[in-house]
């Protein structure tokens, strides 16, 4: 309680909150502009922010990755381009409504909405990392391996409709986390002779390569098709935005539970959490129950301020695996995690107790991004809606600069540019063929997790396998574990059942 | 429809290529003492499962020849591979040439190619663009964050 | 128009990086009359950097020129040293590195770079690694705990932050000493083999101090034996390191500054003045103290005689890993 107000007196020292800020700006202005995502400019934050004291460094981060979600929402609404693949559902009732000539008031929600859902799952996350950060100590290697393993499982099962490639994603990722000396015996793996590799692969230019190389040459062959923003009032009344939002305020809370749920597990991210939501709106306006006599897909309020909660609502649930047992449980917070190393510092268990400082920063600046961004979004909605007509080409080549500097810059070897060129060519195949990013970056995260406390669990125990099973987290872990593959192999048999009664191929879009 | 189940193999084939050399360049790892698992066996169960998730993969394409594979996939034509195939040359240049020409004229030779090749267009907007562009990047990497480039 | 500036501009930054080249490569009478670069190799924020960083701050009251240190990462350190080895040996390009250049090659063969390529400037703190256990378990010294080793052979797990660390050199020289035959669990960084002392899930650990330090303050944990003898400001107990137990050994764990070997002897002479006015200045103490390092100062010779010590040391122990 004591390290919190400390915290809150630290983020409010000027010069870290007009960096939340920035990074809010930032954040949004990135998730407006379609084909820049939230992982993307963080990585190529990450060297930038490299340059500043870890605290400063972590308001930029945060105040941008809470920004990008908010952002995603003004061309979705606009253009019926979400801004980031977590707005995809807001698009569905957002442009409706904007077609209709309640631009302004779309906007209004979909701001209002986020806040509320980013900071209701903040107020939600603060106890929660607190009761976990203080048993945290007590897991053991083997939990710890066996909830990496949960974690992975879940990664490849939920991330995709295309299961087998999410899971052939995350074991390359798995692949290629152990190349380098082998922590446990000192052994030199997979490095082909290269020294640079004894270290492992350089995380930060592997991300640089997966979400920003990659991402431009993607979006770059793909013949655009500009559509202007519909000119039109952008303007709304808050008072107006505070009153529909004390009306829908049941979906709301519903939108925030489940983005807040779905940010906890590992690899299932706001796009997921959108769509359930929107989902769930559609249920009851199916059955009558929602307060409006408009069908779904005809700019329904509800439609729109629901997913907006959720996709904001999973930054809270993220943070609580990051900051407590050094798991991802997103993209973006994968790259978070990768800084934090970068600075010299172990997330996990002892996180809290090593460097309560930045540790609690972290939290207060997670929730207090959200005002940040509102706020941002409240003063740039005008020039950013206007800056939807940059020059996509110009955007697209700049970023590739940036991230090849970038790769260079956090480590000035320049061994790494070549690492984020190599990894740029294998993310811009892993796109084209449908194998999920994300999935092989969360791999990344997690291999060392698994397999140095898999091999230490045996080593303490000298070979015991029912190491695994003992504890009530691993046990409970296990079960999980049997249960999704289960559903893993049903789906399988399932889908080729399908397939043999006839069905056309399902069209399976991958996020990046 | 059936390019497409060819391209989608060709990619299967790939990975159980890869999950060929872990096995081969895993392979000398002696088993280690009690209780202790070899440096190889880890990478060596992780592609195994994803050489197996592979075999899988081919053969539920396999069974539905014909049909398509499922991903809206990839045009490879003119239009589509010259902006990224031009992009990776010119990366692969700068990333050559790095440290052997200056950062200023390196980056913004660059920065040209790259609008040239992306088509941004007029020449007046291409050659601002560029000079923005690299003033930005060692204005930020040389100035602000003191990078010895 | 605006083709014509830009083509002014680009030949213009062009000659200006040309003449810059020209200029550097200048011999100078008053050495340094340019910024110093110190190469760090480890990650910056950790150990090895903000020692460098401690002892540099007042560089400004020494010469008139600024130190940078630059982190160049990757390669489990490989990637800075060999860059600082070929780096022109000129006094400008200097490397930050500490016992990890004499344990590095015991454990990797083929290294393209090694200790052999630098001479040190000096050796300017030395770190201590610390057997800790737990309250609960009864120890409260380090005769008890060999003790309770003695009588289940293999069965006490000491969780260390890396294999063929000091630290775990320090264990292996205990084990030698006293006989005993322990579980050595590596856990990939300090506050992790924290983290399994304090939940119980490892019978002792041992991190290099200051880590720890809390712990033990909260009586969370108990202080067994040093690797070296340590001041810490912050300890409120007694240090007593191995030598004071009869072990034969000193395991610090110290930082020096490198330059490259052929680096000219005056530019050497003038680098250990420097550096050694830093070492010895009261910043550096005050700051060494707080962060929980010794500040030492051995210059020139009498540090590669030190590291060459230490080094015998390491390579012995290595020798006696099972």
């Amino acid at each position: 309680m004591e390290h919190l107000f400390t915290a809150f007196a630290s983020v409010l020292f000027p010069v870290n909150l007009a960096l939340l800020f920035t990074g809010s700006a930032l954040g949004l202005l990135v998730g407006v502009l379609p084909g820049l995502s939230s992982p993307m400019a963080l990585a190529i934050l990450v060297p930038v922010a490299f340059g500043m004291e870890p605290v400063s460094a972590f308001m930029v981060l945060i105040g941008t990755y809470v920004g990008t979600k908010t952002g995603g929402a003004f061309s979705a609404i606009l253009m019926r381009t979400p801004g980031t693949p977590a707005a995809a559902a807001t698009a569905m009732e957002g442009h409706p409504m904007a077609l209709r000539g309640e631009a302004g008031r779309a906007l209004g929600l979909a701001i209002s909405a986020s806040f509320v859902g980013g900071t209701l799952s903040w107020l939600l996350a603060v106890p929660l990392v607190g009761v976990i950060g203080t048993y945290a100590v007590r897991i053991s290697s083997a939990d710890l391996a066996m909830i990496g393993i949960l974690a992975l499982t879940a990664v490849a099962s939920l991330s995709g409709q295309d299961v087998l490639k999410g899971l052939m994603a995350a074991l390359l990722g798995l692949v290629i986390s152990t190349i380098g000396l082998d922590e446990l015996s000192g052994t030199p793996r997979l490095t082909m002779g290269i020294y640079q590799l004894y270290g492992g692969v350089p995380f930060l230019a592997a991300i640089i390569g997966l979400f920003a190389i990659a991402t431009v040459l993607v979006d770059i062959s793909e013949v655009s098709v500009r559509k202007q923003p519909t000119a039109q009032k952008n303007s709304f009344s808050l008072l107006g935005t505070l009153r529909e939002m004390w009306i829908m305020r049941k979906i709301l809370l519903v939108g925030t539970a489940i983005g807040s749920a779905l940010g906890i597990v590992p690899g299932v991210g706001s796009d997921t959490a959108g769509w359930l939501s929107y989902a769930y709106v559609k249920r009851l306006a199916v059955r009558g129950l929602l307060k409006t006599d408009r069908k779904i897909g005809e700019g329904v309020p509800e439609g729109l301020a629901a997913p907006e909660a959720a996709n904001n609502a999973v930054t809270g649930g993220a943070t609580i695996p990051m900051l407590t047992l050094g798991i991802p449980g997103d993209g973006s917070t994968a790259i978070m995690l990768g800084a934090l190393m970068l600075f010299g510092l172990q997330p996990g268990p002892m996180f809290f107790r090593e460097s309560p400082d930045l540790a609690y920063s972290i939290l207060v600046a997670l929730g207090l991004a959200n005002l940040t961004t509102l706020v941002a979004a409240l003063v740039f909605i005008r020039p950013f809606v206007a800056i939807l007509k940059i020059d996509r080409a110009m955007l697209l080549g700049s970023v590739l600069v940036l991230a090849l500097v970038g790769s260079y810059a956090s480590s000035n070897a320049s061994y790494e540019m070549l690492i984020a060129l190599l990894f740029g060519f294998l993310g811009y195949f892993m796109h084209r063929f449908g194998y999920s990013i994300p999935a092989l970056a969360l791999g990344l995260i997690l291999g060392p997790v698994i397999e140095s406390n898999f091999r230490r669990a045996l080593l303490i125990t000298r070979g015991d396998y029912l190491v695994f099973l003992t504890s009530p987290v691993s046990l409970v872990c296990f079960l999980l574990i049997l249960s999704l593959a289960a559903k893993f192999c049903f789906d399988i048999i399932q889908s080729r059942r399908r397939q043999s009664a006839g069905e056309g191929p399902t069209i399976t879009t991958s996020n990046h | 429809m059936q390019t497409q189940t060819l391209q989608e193999l060709f990619v299967l084939l790939v990975i159980m290529a890869i999950a060929a050399v872990v096995f081969w360049q895993t392979g000398e790892f002696s088993e280690a003492s009690s209780g202790q698992i070899s440096p190889g066996t880890f990478p060596r169960l992780a592609a195994g499962a994803m050489a197996v998730c592979a075999v899988i993969k081919a053969v539920v394409l396999l069974s539905r020849w014909g049909q398509g594979c499922g991903i809206a996939l990839t045009v490879w034509n003119r239009e589509t591979l010259l902006k990224p195939v031009g992009a990776s040359l010119l990366m692969s240049a700068y990333v050559f040439l790095f440290g052997k020409i200056p950062f200023l004229p390196l980056t913004a030779g660059f920065v040209l190619a790259v609008f040239l090749v992306f088509g941004v267009r007029p020449w007046r907007r291409l050659l601002l663009g560029a000079l923005i562009a690299t003033t930005f990047m060692y204005v930020l990497f040389a100035r602000l964050l003191s990078i010895a480039i | 128009m605006r083709i014509h500036n830009v083509v002014k501009f680009l030949t213009l930054t062009s000659a200006i990086a040309v003449f810059a080249a020209a200029t550097t490569s200048a011999v100078s009478a008053e050495f340094p009359t340019k910024p110093i670069r110190i190469i760090n190799a480890f990650k910056p924020g950790g150990a090895t950097d903000t020692a460098i960083r401690g002892l540099t701050q007042s560089s400004d009251s020494f010469i008139d020129q600024p130190i940078i240190i630059e982190a160049v990462t990757g390669g489990g350190g490989v990637t800075g040293i060999l860059k600082a080895a070929k780096s022109k040996p000129d006094g400008y390009t200097l490397l930050v590195a500490d016992t990890v250049m004499t344990t590095l090659p015991l454990f990797q063969k083929n290294l393209p770079v090694s200790a052999e390529d630098f001479k040190p400037v000096g050796v300017f703190n030395l770190r201590g690694a610390w057997l800790l256990t737990r309250p609960s378990k009864g120890w409260n010294s380090l005769d008890e705990f060999v003790k309770a080793a003695q009588a289940a052979p293999g069965e006490l797990t000491v969780g260390v932050p890396a294999l063929s660390s000091p630290q775990h050199m320090t264990v292996i020289a205990l084990e030698d000493h006293y006989e005993i035959d322990v579980n050595i669990v590596p856990y990939g960084g300090g506050a992790p083999t924290m983290a399994a002392l304090l939940g119980d899930q490892i019978d002792a650990a041992m991190p290099g101090a200051p880590a720890g330090l809390d712990s033990i303050n909260a009586g969370d944990a108990v202080f067994l034996v040093a690797s070296t003898n340590i001041e810490l400001k912050k300890f409120e107990g007694e240090i007593i390191s191995l030598k004071d137990e009869g072990v034969n050994h000193d395991l610090g764990i110290w930082t020096a500054v490198w330059a490259p070997k052929d680096t000219p002897n005056e530019v050497m002479a003038r680098l250990v003045e420097i550096f050694g006015a830093m070492a010895t200045s009261l910043e550096w103490t005050d700051f060494a103290r707080g962060y929980g390092v010794t500040p030492i100062w051995k210059p020139g010779a009498e540090a590669a005689t030190y590291i060459e010590e230490s080094g015998k040391s390491m390579a012995d122990l290595a020798g006696l890993i099972k």
